[in-house]
């Protein structure tokens, strides 16, 4: 015999003849007279089985939101495969705007792919997330970002003598990378003196994608290495210099590279 | 049922299972529903709560009790800190309780529209299921296995979220 489909709470089985809420239902609306025993008998068992519920089903969507906005990030990311309904909720704008407002809040970037138009907040806030773990820097940041320079203390007097950082006569200098491939720095630096100067980001792939050398250089000047702080801000340096992301997360639809 | 000789007010909350329970009239506003029958003076010598069973309604009663004792956040700018903390403590073991009954809390809480108290049992909700993979939580919510997501979909979900599964 078929059995008849129950659809009472927007979130209906399909045909599954051997599945356990199915048969509960089924079992409590065929056979009423037994169920008001029951409830007599042992009400504590009854409750168990009606009652131990999916909150979507019970409460509905305004609770389920509630629910989930008391948990951190990654729980409500896992919640998201707990059931098609779950999903509806768990994916929700309403969860993954504060979520997204929590993950910017004192970031010195924030990523270009997140602030795209018509993106869903929890797409916004995955595309941030994965981003913020890139090690790899793009020509996008290089040019996105104003970048502060100083010497390391390993860098010769005649340097230090005139960089701001370790004379204190002023803020720290800066350079900018334009998309023709010069760099540039601010008028009155005196570091820089005006020759021209150029840069290169070298990246060096092994076959499984993983990075096997990954450095900026300007000129022919020592390689800088490239590391990332909590903040999602870059850091570019060698063993005479150093180059750190100004940061810039007030900049209208983010920084970075696009895809 | 005794006539109360106190100054204050009562008021009579009748269970599902016919259980009476007399309690001051402060402790009954604590439900937004119960306040909205006192003013519109629709509600009864005994308020009927044919949905509430006594175990739930005496719970929601000494939640309703303790936070109408405790001093609240509008009265004064500084209430002292221990306030808040007992609130806290009393909170924190009122929820130490099995998930149906924080269901049939929750479902009277709602009815009897008493904010705090849903905030609290969906605080509760979220703690038991925090951190928990996607089975444990269909386990501990007895979620209806017909409403999985498809392999397709859930690798989907998966990849595309692949930073909450590191």
């Amino acid at each position: 015999m078929k059995k008849q489909k129950i659809v009472e709470d927007g979130y209906g089985p399909s045909e599954d003849e051997d599945d356990d809420y199915y048969n509960q239902k089924v079992g409590v609306l065929k056979d009423v007279t037994k169920k008001r025993k029951m409830i007599k008998k042992t009400s504590l068992e009854y409750k168990k089985e009606e009652y131990l519920q999916d909150p979507l089903v019970v409460f509905g969507w305004d609770i389920m939101l509630k629910i989930l906005n008391h948990l951190d990030a990654r729980s409500v990311a896992l919640s998201l495969m707990v059931s098609r309904g779950w999903h509806g909720v768990a994916s929700s704008d309403a969860i993954w705007s504060k979520k997204c407002e929590g993950l910017w809040a004192g970031k010195a970037h924030i990523p270009r792919v997140s602030q795209i138009k018509g993106l869903s907040k929890l797409d916004a806030y995955s595309l941030s997330v994965m981003d913020g773990k890139r090690s790899r820097i793009m020509k996008e940041d290089l040019w996105d970002h104003a970048w502060e320079f100083h010497f390391k203390k390993s860098a010769p007097a005649y340097w230090h003598n005139m960089d701001p950082h370790w004379i204190g006569t002023g803020p720290p200098m800066r350079r900018y990378f334009h998309p023709d491939g010069s760099q540039t720095a601010d008028p009155g630096d005196k570091v820089w003196g005006g020759h021209e100067c150029c840069y290169s980001i070298v990246t060096s792939l092994l076959a499984d994608g993983k990075m096997r050398e990954h450095y900026v250089r300007i000129n022919r000047w020592p390689r800088m290495s490239i590391s990332r702080k909590r903040d999602w801000g870059w850091k570019m340096s060698n063993h005479l210099y150093s180059y750190s992301s100004v940061p810039d997360a007030d900049k209208k639809g983010g920084t970075g590279p696009c895809l | 049922m005794s006539t109360s000789s106190s100054s204050s007010k009562k008021i009579v909350l009748k269970s599902a299972d016919n259980e009476t329970f007399e309690i001051d009239e402060i402790v009954a506003l604590e439900s937004q529903a119960i306040k909205n029958m006192i003013e519109d003076e629709c509600a009864d010598n005994v308020i009927p709560l044919g949905n509430i069973d006594s175990k739930t309604l005496s719970k929601i009663i000494e939640y309703c009790k303790k936070h109408a004792e405790s001093p609240k956040k509008d009265d004064n700018a500084d209430i002292d800190e221990k306030a808040v903390e007992d609130l806290k403590s009393f909170d924190a073991e009122f929820a130490k309780v099995d998930m149906p009954l924080i269901q049939d809390i929750l479902m009277a809480a709602n009815f009897l529209n008493i904010d705090n108290l849903i905030g609290l049992m969906c605080r509760t909700i979220a703690d038991r299921i925090k951190g928990k993979t996607p089975e444990e939580i269909r386990k501990i919510l007895n979620i209806n296995k017909n409403d999985l997501l498809s392999p397709e979909q859930e690798a989907k979900a998966r990849e595309e979220n692949s930073w909450a599964f590191d």
